[in-house]
């Protein structure tokens, strides 16, 4: 079998093909939700670590 | 006018060092990399998968990752595209990991043939190529790639593919006297 998926292309690509693709307001848009989704994961993170360190103190004093 | 427009559509004059910092400021400047980027990225990744949509949503998912690690980002010389690509290749053998599919090597048949006559000094046809570029493993491949479709320099390819440039150019000298073997040998 062979390892790769050889297809010859005739013709030139055409720039244009790309155009309907192109959304920088989309994927802003999407990093704005992602970044969201980050810093809500990192504070619950930070919340975690805060509740751990809080319940061992209580645990061992 | 919303102000991400704006910025987006300004004719600043920025190179692209500059164009990063205000990026890592304020991520709206990020549109202009965006643009002026989009096409070559794409270019590459339709390259490897030979399907429009597929290439659109992996372009997508490179970029949104770029966007993501703009403040981690540090500047040293190596052109922002070439950092791009990299992400891009990831992003498209990610995608060949999980579907469990052949990777694919869609060449243009022009620009093969100019290849072929310059560096392999030979006269073929198109068809035939596919068997001898199934001789190569990935990374010589990949090193062709980036060297002969992408104008890509050593230094470049050697940050893409995350390899010493000494190493990069003794493969890609390996690779092209192996091909120069078979077909003198055909």
């Amino acid at each position: 079998m062979k390892k790769y998926d050889i297809r010859i292309r005739r013709g030139a690509f055409h720039e244009k093909r790309t155009s309907r693709y192109k959304n920088f307001d989309q994927l802003s848009r999407r990093y704005k939700k992602e970044r969201i989704k980050q810093v809500m994961t990192r504070l619950f993170y930070l919340l975690f670590l805060v509740a751990v360190s809080v319940a061992l103190f209580f645990l061992f004093r | 006018m919303k102000e991400e427009t704006h910025i987006e559509n300004a004719q600043l004059d920025y190179n692209e060092e500059e164009l990063l910092l205000l990026s890592k400021k304020n991520i709206d400047h990020f549109g202009k990399i965006y643009n002026k980027q989009y096409d070559s990225i794409f270019r590459f990744v339709l390259r490897k998968t030979d399907d429009d949509e597929l290439a659109a949503d992996l372009v997508s998912e490179v970029f949104l990752k770029a966007m993501l690690a703009i403040k981690r980002f540090q500047y040293n010389g190596v052109p922002y595209q070439a950092y791009l690509m990299k992400i891009a290749r990831n992003e498209v053998l990610a995608h060949y990991h999980r579907t469990k599919k052949r990777m694919v090597i869609s060449i243009d048949e022009t620009n093969l043939r100019e290849i072929l006559e310059s560096e392999v000094e030979v006269k073929m046809e198109a068809e035939k190529v596919i068997s001898l570029i199934d001789l190569l493993d990935e990374d010589e491949v990949a090193i062709l790639e980036l060297k002969f479709f992408e104008g890509k320099a050593f230094y470049e390819i050697a940050f893409i593919l995350e390899k010493n440039e000494s190493t990069v150019k003794m493969r890609y000298y390996r690779a092209l006297q192996k091909l120069k073997e078979k077909v003198s040998g055909q």
